[in-house]
């Protein structure tokens, strides 16, 4: 059953239809919330606050601007920001200017692939509090496009955004990435591991 | 493919999304022959690789149980609450007719007071003027209202004829007062500036329109601006208590049929 034939159900009044439903998209956008917040407190309330709305307002959603899942990750998206800018505690957003995200590529080479020398499991928490240490604009899209493998036209719908403009984000978002990461992987590698996290931030 | 172009195929390069054949294949080219792209690609992949590694350990991360309980008995709540939910769209439409049936209510009040307002008024004056009456019958042909068919359209179009000389007439007789108080139909006439702008006719009753209408009056009352919503009209709520001209299209039955709203 699509997501849509679910939705009607919901709309119905179905509650296996709200449960089949719930249980299908509150992975994706509880992760969503978890990479866009790093609590999973707020990553909670914002999965629930999601689900809530559509519960209540499920009439608003409009098949033809985008499925359902890109209205859900949409509402979460907005969830997150207001909660983003009312509680910036939970994230130490780091204030990266534009200027950073256009690095050059001449910036961006290193001698040797730095992100090699890391073991995959520092690699994964490094990029995972490198991600969380981007600027919120770049970081949805990280999010969305590598983490949740959207393609750029979902991810514009849910950003509401031009497609170009995910474009552009992704790749000075990406450029800032490596650059993070970079950074860390040249600390001496006595200290890289108890520092890796703070050296992100 | 030179180094600037290189830069903006790399994301889509490393991430291994769908693209241009072509554009690929010369980027892949250039990365060949530029070592300084070849390390920034060789870079972006390794970045694609951990987030795919980072996305891929995060799969197992959901939402904990007492988030889809509290969703439910939330639900539930929402059932028991209305018994039958409504279909999509009919919440609204419920509330619509919900405040149509009450400036119905309020409608028909309003018209039945002026009914017989204006019937007690014919009576006490002798050379009273029937303002707006109309009716096909022998007895009413010597009245100064022309007697119109079927349509509603005729109906208003005598109303106007009648008017014309009226607007003439100074406004001195004009008693707001009594306008807002009984809204006498004589009085009502002189209150009509030269240029109005109506909407056209609602019908206030199931086929309102469509019913033969043999007879019957045009009146013109006062109602509150709030009144609008009733009909699907947009308001502004900081001016709900204002009061608003309309006209009402009563037929030989007493019955509303129809009204449009005059400014």
């Amino acid at each position: 059953m699509t997501d849509d034939e679910l939705l009607q159900l919901v709309v119905a009044g179905d509650e296996a239809a709200f449960t089949a439903l719930y249980r299908r998209r509150q992975g994706g956008i509880y992760r969503f919330a978890l990479r866009m917040c790093g609590s999973a407190a707020v990553a909670e309330e914002v999965t629930q606050e999601v689900f809530m709305i559509l519960m209540k307002e499920a009439g608003r959603y409009d098949r033809a601007r985008g499925s359902l899942s890109t209205y859900l990750f949409g509402i979460a998206r907005n969830q997150v920001l207001r909660r983003l800018a009312r509680e910036s505690s939970y994230v130490p957003i780091q204030d990266d200017s534009e200027e950073e995200g256009t690095a050059t590529p001449e910036q961006l080479i290193a001698d040797s692939d730095p992100l090699a020398e890391l073991t995959r499991n520092e690699l994964i928490e490094s990029v995972r509090q490198a991600v969380l240490a981007l600027p919120a604009h770049y970081r949805e899209v990280v999010v969305l496009c590598d983490l949740h493998e959207m393609g750029y036209a979902e991810a514009a719908i849910v950003l509401g955004c031009a497609i170009g403009t995910v474009r552009s984000r992704l790749h000075r978002a990406r450029a800032l990435l490596v650059k993070k990461l970079r950074a860390c992987a040249g600390s001496e590698p006595a200290s890289f591991q108890a520092t890796s996290v703070r050296c992100l931030r | 493919m030179n180094c600037q172009l290189f830069e903006e195929i790399i994301t889509d390069l490393a991430r291994d999304r769908m693209m241009e054949a072509g554009r690929r294949e010369s980027g892949l080219a250039h990365a060949a022959e530029c070592a300084r792209c070849a390390a920034r690609l060789r870079e972006e992949r390794s970045l694609s690789a951990v987030l795919r590694a980072l996305a891929e350990s995060d799969k197992a991360l959901v939402a904990p149980d007492q988030v889809e309980a509290t969703l439910l008995a939330a639900f539930r709540a929402r059932a028991a609450a209305s018994p039958e939910i409504p279909a999509k769209g009919w919440r609204r439409s419920r509330w619509a007719m919900a405040a149509a049936a009450a400036g119905l209510l309020i409608l028909a009040l309003t018209v039945s007071r002026l009914i017989s307002s204006s019937a007690s008024n014919r009576e006490s004056r002798q050379n009273g003027f029937s303002a707006l009456t109309v009716s096909p019958s022998p007895a009413n042909t010597e009245s100064p209202v022309p007697t119109v068919s079927s349509s509603e359209q005729k109906l208003v179009a005598a109303r106007d004829e009648r008017l014309k000389p009226r607007l003439a007439r100074p406004r001195s007789r004009f008693n707001r007062r009594s306008f807002e108080k009984a809204i006498e139909p004589e009085e009502v006439l002189d209150f009509y500036p030269a240029r109005e702008i109506a909407t056209d006719f609602i019908p206030t009753v199931y086929g309102g329109l469509g019913w033969p209408l043999d007879s019957g009056q045009l009146l013109r009352i006062q109602m509150p601006r709030s009144a609008l919503a009733a009909f699907g009209l947009p308001i502004n709520y900081e001016r709900a208590d204002e009061p608003i001209k309309a006209e009402v299209l009563v037929g030989a039955d007493g019955l509303a049929r129809a009204i449009r709203f005059v400014r």
